[in-house]
């Protein structure tokens, strides 16, 4: 039987190795929008239920106006309770000397996994030089970075990226969301064909007008990863496009999984 | 699993980035995933004109099945609207229900905008699309209150309204939504807690967005098999396929 037809009959294989490589955990007092999260470990068993296997999250309490230095001290912490988590070190430049200081001690934990920006969230903009130390030091640590983008946003634009692209050829991006717009997602292929350590984070472009299928036409297979953006969305979401999509199971394993593994030259489950 | 579409469109023309954009198309991805009725909507704005989609959308309808979902224009200019005689016709006769564009076709939902067509949607009872994408929930509150009998669906709506939207779904009888783009965390179980599952339609987006998502939503749901019923197709039963005078 196909992935597919597994998945529609929820016999989702054991060994599927699903990794959930953009995710938000824990408390926050986020009032944008009314988030519902619920308790970690009734999370972490509705994500093994659909067949997630690990995934690397940041404290979602990290956003804003808030301590990101302990916020990360909290995920690590969530990390090392369960397994299952890696961590995304999360980055604003408001804290920049903190967070740095953090980071240095943070990287050599087994669970660190990248470092994970929000220009939106933390009132700065990737068209400033707000990001110039934290995307020099992860391209010469070889960190992979996860960036929201979204191309209506000003200040999180894809497009931002290509002078820091041009400037690291070793910085390793996810590009969260794609840029979310058809726009954005046009931008963010352009930037996967361009640069080999660019990676597109499907979530997000659900309302793109591009249909999976077609997407990944669009750049390199191996530059297609799967997220779930919990707990702004629902991991079903992404799952049921992956899963119920019409692309060769073995491209639905690479995305599930085998990429970002690539991106971040290990081997994660 | 049987579902029903209330948010389900077509283009005229193959769409570039859509793996399914014609009626063809969309009708096979539905036959594929078990989806048995859709309200149809003729997305292609391109030829002839309103009154000409929908006439197709129409057309089809009669020959496949499907409840036709017809553009509604106010009664400014009678070459792109409809006569009062013909609107009736269309519900009583086609079943039609109808969508409006408060963005895209400058025509807010407003009383002085429509004229007649509104107390007529709401003496028949015939149901409203409108997307949350173009439409303001403080004008959709007074419209309510004036045209309580219109079934009023909100579709497309967006998590950075959610508390606007549910508060509003709450408030007022005869009002729903669809589920295309209820992507919150645990949104779907949540919205059931706080407005119901008989509010809420099962809604793909089709074809502007895949429909893949909205199966393993309701297949891996939380909810009772009950509740999962009521969304996938029974609620488009009650509120569509058998209301008052069809």
């Amino acid at each position: 039987m196909s992935l597919a037809q597994l998945a529609w009959n929820k016999q989702i294989p054991a060994d599927l190795r699903i990794f959930d490589a953009h995710s938000h955990f824990g408390p926050s007092h986020y009032t944008t929008t009314y988030l519902h999260p619920l308790p970690m470990e009734e999370s972490l068993a509705l994500a093994h239920r659909c067949g997630i296997k690990r995934i690397a999250g940041m404290a979602l309490g990290a956003l804003g106006e808030s301590d990101a230095v302990k916020m990360n001290r909290w995920m690590l912490d969530a990390c090392e309770q369960f397994p299952e988590l890696m961590l995304y070190f999360y980055y604003k430049p408001m804290q920049h000397q903190a967070l740095m200081e953090q980071l240095e001690q943070m990287k050599k934990h087994p669970s660190f996994f990248g470092i994970k920006i929000h220009p939106r969230e933390d009132f700065s903009s990737l068209e400033s030089r707000e990001y110039d130390a934290i995307i020099d030091y992860a391209a010469e640590n070889d960190m992979l970075v996860l960036c929201h983008t979204w191309d209506t946003e000003a200040v999180c634009r894809p497009r931002s990226f290509e002078r820091y692209l041009q400037q690291y050829p070793r910085f390793r991006l996810l590009i969260g969301h794609m840029g979310g717009t058809y726009l954005g997602c046009q931008d963010t292929l352009e930037l996967a064909r361009r640069f080999d350590n660019v990676y597109c984070d499907i979530n997000g472009s659900l309302y793109s007008g591009i249909w999976l299928e077609e997407l990944v036409k669009k750049a390199p297979e191996h530059k297609f990863v799967f997220s779930t953006d919990e707990t702004f969305n629902d991991p079903r979401i992404i799952l049921g496009r992956v899963f119920f999509s019409a692309l060769p199971d073995r491209l639905k394993e690479m995305i599930f999984c085998d990429n970002i593994e690539r991106a971040v030259g290990k081997r994660l489950i | 699993m049987e579902c029903k579409d209330v948010n389900c469109g077509f283009y005229g023309f193959r769409r570039a980035g859509l793996r399914a954009s014609t009626y063809d198309e969309v009708r096979a991805v539905c036959a594929q995933f078990g989806i048995t009725a859709c309200a149809w909507y003729h997305l292609d704005r391109s030829g002839a004109g309103v009154r000409e989609s929908n006439e197709i959308t129409l057309a089809l309808c009669r020959q496949n099945g499907g409840v036709p979902v017809l553009r509604l224009l106010p009664p400014a200019f009678p070459l792109e609207s409809y006569t009062k005689e013909e609107m009736e016709r269309l519900i009583t006769q086609e079943r039609a229900v109808f969508r409006i564009h408060p963005g895209r076709d400058a025509s807010p939902l407003k009383d002085w905008v429509f004229d007649w067509m509104f107390p007529l949607l709401n003496e028949t009872g015939t149901p409203l699309l409108v997307s949350l994408q173009e439409a303001d929930l403080g004008e959709l509150a007074a419209f309510k209150q004036q045209f309580p009998e219109v079934p009023l669906i909100l579709t497309n709506t967006t998590q950075w309204l959610n508390r606007q939207y549910v508060c509003f779904l709450r408030r007022f009888p005869k009002t729903y939504m669809d589920t295309a783009n209820v992507i919150e965390y645990y949104g779907l179980e949540n919205l059931c807690d706080v407005v119901g599952p008989d509010k809420l339609l099962f809604g793909t987006g089709m074809p502007d967005k895949e429909p893949y998502d909205k199966f393993f939503q309701l297949l891996y749901s939380d909810l009772a098999k009950e509740q999962i019923e009521l969304i996938a197709h029974v609620n488009f039963e009650r509120v569509i396929e058998r209301r008052r005078g069809v």
